[in-house]
């Protein structure tokens, strides 16, 4: 746990160094150390908000961004920020409600099939691809002038600011101790259905709790910052792989390690072409893709 | 101390029926019967995950179906046929989730019971050198003792068996179910055994299902096993 700290720490400081803009006060304060630590935090928040519903659905190869948490946030974000008059936290209670929307879709759907880890997948794959297509349909209707919004499909951390920060952080810390506080369920979670329940976690009861807090996660994250893919499905991964199992340690581990790889892909996406930012959404599927499809070929 | 079922009605969708199922069950008793004949169903109605549509299953003078899930957990500990694979927890820790029943308040830290209970059964099994081993590097049949040491530590009255010995070796399976003789003295074992020969060696009841009915209820003897499966004993 101290080396990835120590990692931490570096990937930070050389971070804010990174940029076409120089070292300025002005751009340090207000650009980039918003920027910088809202890919921390969303990159945690990714990697936990997988890391969780990995383990309850017994499935690698789950995330929010295949499952359609991610495309849900991202439909009903859009839909808000058409919505003419504003309120507080609008964007993403929106995407909140977006995320929950598509989970429950799905798992409404996935209990003809008794919850079978591959139908829960398919399905999210199918909804998210189902609300990707409304979200690009919707795009594709607005005037040319406001096509802007179309690079939010993407995702990136170039809209951030510090109070998006503080709500992506709350977002964070309050589900971070959640997992935290339930880590040792989590853990006999991982047993089979039988085992668990004979040791007093109920999983029909436990699913639904970390499907709250795993939209909560992904659904701040998606709010302001687009879909970034893979990152919940990458990290977790290598981190039980490097850790092993347990809550305890996988927990601060997963959302220390996916804080580092968003905020890394984001250093990439301002410095792999020069005087173009590419959004860090689609360097996060460049790598995630592969990645995903060796899991999937491990697997079968 | 008995669990006795009472008129117990089930059905799955597909048409598998449990109808007016009566029995007893006490010490170490198996439960025998071909594929699809309602054992696995039996065992997870009386762990409480399959609700059936009628009847009692009474234990202790309560109706095992009507009582709260927190208070059940504390009655009946389960041993599966296959043990999950996960990787990072020792011995000591698989040992230590069966006190989950019994941890109290938000956070759910272990006391300082939790702690001696699960001592207790390390040294009960002769765990001792294993303790800080981690559960994914043993073999078959020490992993078996720790998910039997796991049921211990829940410190249940009624300990249920999916096929405990399976995988396992002769000698594994001996000393399984050696273990588990022991521990009838002080719990309701009920257990289903792929292989039906040395386990009768053990058991102090026998019952056979066939298409969701009991069959067979009374003394393990070797001729009813021959007759259920329908063998010729060589003469």
């Amino acid at each position: 746990m101290k080396k990835i700290l120590i990692v931490l720490i570096f990937v930070l400081i050389i971070s804010i160094f990174i940029g076409p803009a120089g070292i300025k006060k002005e751009i340090i304060l207000n650009l980039r150390l918003p920027r910088i630590l809202m890919g921390f935090f969303v990159g945690a928040s990714l990697s936990l908000s997988g890391l969780s519903l990995q383990g309850v659905f017994k499935n690698p190869l789950l995330e929010p961004y295949l499952i359609g948490i991610s495309s849900g946030g991202a439909l009903f974000s859009f839909i808000s920020y058409l919505i003419p008059f504003d309120f507080i936290l609008k964007t993403p209670l929106f995407s909140f409600f977006g995320s929950i929307f598509s989970v429950t879709l799905i798992l409404l759907i996935s209990r003809f099939a008794k919850y079978n880890p591959y139908s829960i997948l398919l399905l999210g794959i199918s909804i998210s691809i189902l609300f990707s297509s409304i979200l690009a349909f919707l795009i594709y209707l607005l005037p040319s002038e406001r096509i802007q919004i179309f690079f939010y499909l993407f995702g990136g951390l170039s809209r951030s600011s510090w109070l998006k920060l503080f709500i992506v952080f709350l977002s964070f810390i309050f589900s971070f101790i959640f997992l935290l506080i339930k880590n040792k369920e989590l853990d006999i979670i991982l047993l089979k259905e039988e085992e668990a329940f004979s040791l007093g976690v109920n999983p029909e009861k436990f699913y639904i709790e970390i499907i709250f807090f795993s939209s909560i996660l992904a659904s701040t994250s998606v709010a302001f910052n687009g879909i970034i893919g893979f990152i919940g499905l990458i990290v977790p991964h290598i981190s039980r792989i490097l850790i092993g199992e347990k809550h305890i340690n996988l927990i601060p581990f997963s959302s220390i390690l996916g804080g580092i790889v968003l905020v890394l892909c984001d250093d990439l996406s301002r410095i792999l072409i020069k005087g173009i930012e590419i959004p860090v959404g689609i360097i996060t599927s460049f790598i995630g893709v592969p990645f995903f499809l060796y899991l999937l070929f491990k697997k079968l | 101390m008995k669990i006795i079922i009472k008129n117990l009605f089930f059905s799955y969708k597909n048409g598998f029926k449990i109808e007016n199922l009566n029995c007893e069950i006490e010490k170490f008793t198996l439960l025998l019967g071909p594929n699809g004949c309602g054992k696995t169903t039996l065992l997870k109605i009386i762990l409480g995950i399959l609700k059936p549509e009628k009847g009692e299953i009474i234990f202790d003078g309560k109706n095992l179906l009507k009582i709260p899930y927190r208070e059940k957990v504390k009655l009946i500990s389960f041993i599966p046929q296959f043990y999950s694979e996960i990787k990072g927890f020792s011995v000591f820790d698989m040992i230590m989730m069966g006190r989950n029943p019994y941890k109290k308040g938000i956070i759910k830290r272990e006391s300082k019971t939790d702690f001696e209970k699960v001592k207790e059964v390390i040294e009960k099994l002769s765990l001792k050198d294993l303790e800080k081993r981690d559960f994914y590097s043993l073999s078959g049949g020490e992993k078996q003792k720790v998910i039997i040491g796991r049921a211990l530590a829940q410190e249940s009255k009624i300990l249920l068996l999916d096929e405990p010995t399976a995988h396992l070796d002769l000698k594994n399976q001996f000393e399984i179910l050696k273990i588990l003789k022991e521990i009838s003295k002080e719990k309701i074992i009920l257990g289903v055994f792929h292989e039906p020969f040395l386990s009768l060696k053990f058991a102090d009841k026998l019952i056979f299902m066939k298409e969701g009915k009991i069959e067979y209820e009374g003394k393990p003897i070797i001729e009813k096993i021959f007759e259920f499966y329908g063998i010729s004993p060589l003469k």
